[in-house]
């Protein structure tokens, strides 16, 4: 089972790698391309509504950067980025060697790769989805949308389902099997609760859109009418199996986040995370209770009095751990000794961020008011506060905090903050009067907009605010390579942190641990360093191991053309003709793959 | 608690054998009939749809938990296992419920 | 790989990772048949299940997936113990039944075929086709699986006695079964309320 042979360098090395930490940098990479994708999106529809009845982008093109900009970034950003942490950390806090099956790891990689890949698709053959990131039917049948836009949209959103899924599944039994010695549940930490309540969301969420998403495929190829109401379908039952998987979804992206901010904020303000347990509890609750709402995102479908009441009412109910968790993340703060650096900078303004588009989100839970921001500008706002203020700022956070021990160098401060600092102004400018545009009315997903509104010199000010950010983007990619490269070496634990990725080197050995750690308490390392007066303890020498006796698994291309096989079969389904012979090959390959996989020396 | 064991063990004996298995069947096997007839002599037998709805369900949720519990042999695993399927099992119950009532009041 | 591997639980890798799969495959189902549910008795036009169902051949079709389960739930006890003739012929008794169910299911929708019901007819069809459909995948997926293990025995003999694998196909196979008996009340069963 050992693999002293594999080769370490080379393309087919990062190809056929069954490395957490590996698998963990190219998802990250590769979230970070598509967030240049998603950002040119989002530029383009902020230049074409910088002037009203502006010409910058036909409608049709705005469709689809509508479309495109909300796939990527959620499903080809936000999760694969929130999934390169999950790689990365869930083996090394829980201290273990890799995740519960390597292979399985690497191919939740490359078919999520190829699944971003046929999703972008169609902008090649200028077929790019348009109907949404929702895909509303009946919208996106054929009857309305005749071309294969939307069939991108289904099979690429299928393939990559399916990576979250395996993936889920992956870190689920890692988590739950494959921790230290002596690390309970309730020493876990907290980024490996939150990951692995995302999980459970993920595997059980994830079936219900890729039933949905069968039913439209077979509605716009089988002449099934699912969501045809002339032969007695519903266009509302696809809001409420997209909204079942969709509500659960947002959680699936701001969990991660809240996770990283919980630790960043504990190193940082040099205490432990204010009520642990609390948190633990806040966020199953938030799990649990991330199934009851989904038809809050419908409340303006005529659901009757009863059910509408207790959607509001759940809604509102969801909101109590999650303002815990904000609470508790101010007192972790509150009395600590606060050392400003990037990442703890990003963390901070993830808890103000969130907490703004919480204020709009509970404004929304109630439902006579929410038919008021109900495909405004000002829902536009509430969730991109949560989502980039939130989940993209704590993303960040996490990069500048676990580059050091990911690469062995750190990220430069400076740009660094200068970059943050144009995040924070231009995301601002971009989005708060987004919640002005809400109440004067200004419609969202609409291309252009006339000129005696009034909503001029918001959306010209919206605009500036995105140029700005895509500054503080361009400043990140070259911190980014310059650090790989260049950047000031870092020590094993240059945060004084408190979790157990800190006791290894920086980068880690293939290995993780030369010898698997016992844990004794939460935040095991900070009991180590330090006694409960808060000195400093003599850490005793590292105990003496031999790296060959360590066996590892080795690499393998199965994963990688099992990938192949399955985006194929999937590309082949919506195309006439030899479609179907495509399919048909992914199949083979499929096959080929799983029974190679099976037969192959562990 | 952590409760490392060698995952070759299981945590008791496995007391199901050959004859359980067996015995099971026939029990499984005599409800399906059972559920059989009461679906063919409903109308004769004046069952109305309540009870018929009733009955079926209870029968095939004891078939399902019987198969799960012991062929599946989840009544003697770990608690965290029994978690995970009872947790998914009741949360997809309550969702299909949910989407059952709502869109029987759409028209 | 995950064998004999020390695990918090004390519950191998695999059969943790099928135990959480199934989880999966509970919403999975139960998506398929609320919308079966939702969409049987909103069809305009077509046969409708009250015509069509056979509820005779269906329950055969049943008894034939609990004999499956039973001799699964046999082949599982034998390899754990070692008996390696009566293990083979166990599992080739499964893959068998699992073959006569899929039979069942080909000649019932072949008959629907015949009585005008398509995928495209109406959406009680549509939704029947897409439940049954999805779970007789699975079913022929099983057979497959179960079908290699057994070759794997033939070839190997005694030296191949691999009890987690054995175990995990069983609880994959039970969990069809499971929800076969679901469907057989609420699709079936049901048709006239």
């Amino acid at each position: 089972m050992s693999n002293h042979g594999a080769p370490k360098t080379g393309l087919w090395s990062w190809i056929t790698t069954v490395d957490h930490k590996r698998i963990a940098a190219l998802y990250g990479f590769s979230a970070l391309l598509f967030f240049v994708l998603g950002g040119v999106e989002a530029i383009m529809m902020r230049t074409q509504l910088i002037v009203p009845n502006n010409d910058f982008i036909t409608a049709r093109t705005f469709n689809s950067m509508v479309t495109m900009h909300g796939t990527t970034m959620i499903f080809l950003v936000v999760m694969p980025l929130s999934g390169a942490f999950f790689n990365f950390l869930t083996p090394l806090m829980i201290g273990a060697r890799d995740v519960a099956f390597p292979r399985l790891n690497a191919l939740s990689f490359w078919v999520f790769l190829f699944g971003g890949l046929l999703l972008n698709f169609g902008f090649v053959i200028n077929e790019a989805p348009r109907g949404g990131w929702f895909g509303y039917a009946n919208l996106t049948e054929l009857q309305y949308t005749p071309d294969l836009s939307a069939d991108f949209w289904a099979m690429g959103l299928q393939v990559v389902g399916l990576a979250s899924l395996i993936a889920s599944i992956n870190f689920f039994v890692t988590i739950l099997n494959m921790r230290c010695k002596g690390m309970t549940l309730l020493k876990m930490p907290m980024f490996i609760w939150t990951t692995l309540v995302t999980q459970v969301l993920l595997f059980l969420s994830l079936p219900v859109i890729t039933i949905a998403l069968v039913m439209i495929t077979f509605d716009r190829h089988f002449g099934t009418g699912f969501f045809n109401p002339g032969v007695g379908g519903s266009v509302v039952l696809w809001q409420h199996l997209f909204w079942v998987f969709g509500h659960p979804e947002v959680y699936i992206l701001i969990l991660p986040a809240m996770g990283i901010v919980s630790e960043i904020l504990a190193t940082f303000s040099r205490k432990p995370l204010f009520g642990y347990s609390v948190m633990v509890y806040s966020t199953c609750a938030i799990g649990f209770l991330g199934f009851a709402v989904w038809a809050h995102h419908m409340f303006t479908t005529g659901l009757g009095p009863w059910a509408t009441t207790f959607f509001v009412a759940a809604t509102m109910l969801i909101a109590v751990p999650t303002g815990v968790k904000i609470f508790n993340w101010i007192s972790t703060v509150w009395g600590g000794r606060i050392k400003i650096t990037t990442a703890s900078l990003f963390g901070l303004s993830f808890v103000a961020m969130f907490t703004f588009g919480g204020l709009s989100g509970i404004m929304h839970s109630s439902a006579p008011i929410d038919s008021q921001h109900q495909d405004t500008y000002f829902v536009v706002a509430h969730f991109h506060y949560v989502l980039y203020g939130g989940a993209v700022m704590g993303l960040f956070g996490g990069i500048f905090y676990w580059f050091p021990k990911i690469s062995g160098r750190f990220l430069n401060e400076t740009l660094g903050q200068i970059q943050f600092w144009l995040y924070m102004i231009g995301f601002n400018m971009t989005f708060f009067p987004m919640h002005f545009l809400g109440v004067q009315g200004m419609p969202r997903r609409n291309y252009t907009y006339a000129p005696d509104m009034g909503w001029d010199l918001w959306n010209f000010i919206c605009t500036i605010g995105a140029y700005m950010t895509a500054v503080g983007g361009i400043l990140f990619a070259i911190n980014l390579f310059y650090s790989l490269k260049k950047g000031e070496k870092a020590p094993a634990d240059p945060w004084d942190a408190r979790t157990l990725e800190w006791t290894i080197p920086s980068p880690p050995p293939e290995y993780n641990f030369g010898i698997e750690p016992t844990v004794t308490h939460l935040d095991d390392f900070w009991h180590r360093k330090y006694d409960e007066e808060g000195h400093k303890k003599q850490l005793p020498p590292p105990a003496k191991y031999d790296p060959h006796a360590i066996h590892l698994p080795g690499p393998s291309y199965w994963p990688i053309c099992l990938a192949a096989g399955l985006t194929c079969g999937a590309a082949g389904f919506f195309l006439k003709g030899f479609g179907l012979y495509v399919s048909l090959v992914g199949v083979a390959v499929i096959l080929i793959s799983a029974y190679g996989w099976a037969y192959e020396e562990a | 608690m952590t409760n490392d064991q060698h995952a070759g063990q299981p945590a008791h004996q496995n007391h199901a054998g050959i004859p359980l298995y067996v015995a099971f069947l026939v029990v499984l096997a005599i409800i399906t009939a059972c559920e059989w007839a009461i679906f063919k002599f409903r109308v004769s037998l004046g069952i109305s749809n309540f009870v018929l709805v009733a009955a079926l369900s209870v029968m095939s949720l004891v078939k399902f938990f019987m198969v799960v519990g012991w062929y599946m042999h989840l009544r003697y695993d770990p608690k965290l296992l029994k978690i995970n399927f009872i947790f998914a099992f009741l949360l997809v119950m309550g969702i299909a419920l949910g989407l059952l009532t709502l869109m029987s009041a759409h028209g | 790989m995950s064998t004999h591997l020390e695990t918090n639980t004390g519950v191998d890798n695999r059969k943790f990772a099928m135990w959480t799969l199934i989880g999966s495959e509970c919403f999975l189902f139960g998506t398929l048949i609320t919308n079966y549910l939702i969409n049987r008795n909103r069809s305009v036009t077509g046969p409708t299940g009250q015509e069509i169902f056979n509820i005779d051949l269906t329950t055969l079709s049943t008894f034939d997936l609990l004999l499956s389960s039973v001799a699964m739930a046999f082949a599982v006890y034998y390899c754990k113990h070692k008996k390696l003739r009566p293990m083979q012929w166990s599992l080739a008794t499964v893959a068998l039944f699992g073959l006569f169910f899929l039979g069942f299911q080909y000649y019932e929708f072949s008959h629907f075929l015949h009585e005008g019901l398509g995928l495209s007819t109406n959406v009680f069809g549509a939704s029947f086709y897409m439940l049954t459909g999805c779970h007789g995948l699975h079913v022929a997926v099983g057979v497959m699986i179960i079908s290699t293990l057994l070759i794997k025995s033939l070839i190997k003999g005694e030296a191949w006695f691999n009890d987690d694998v054995v175990e995990i196909c069983g609880l994959y196979w039970h969990f069809v079964d499971v929800i076969w008996i679901i469907i057989f009340t609420v699709v079936y069963l049901f048709v006239y309320v």
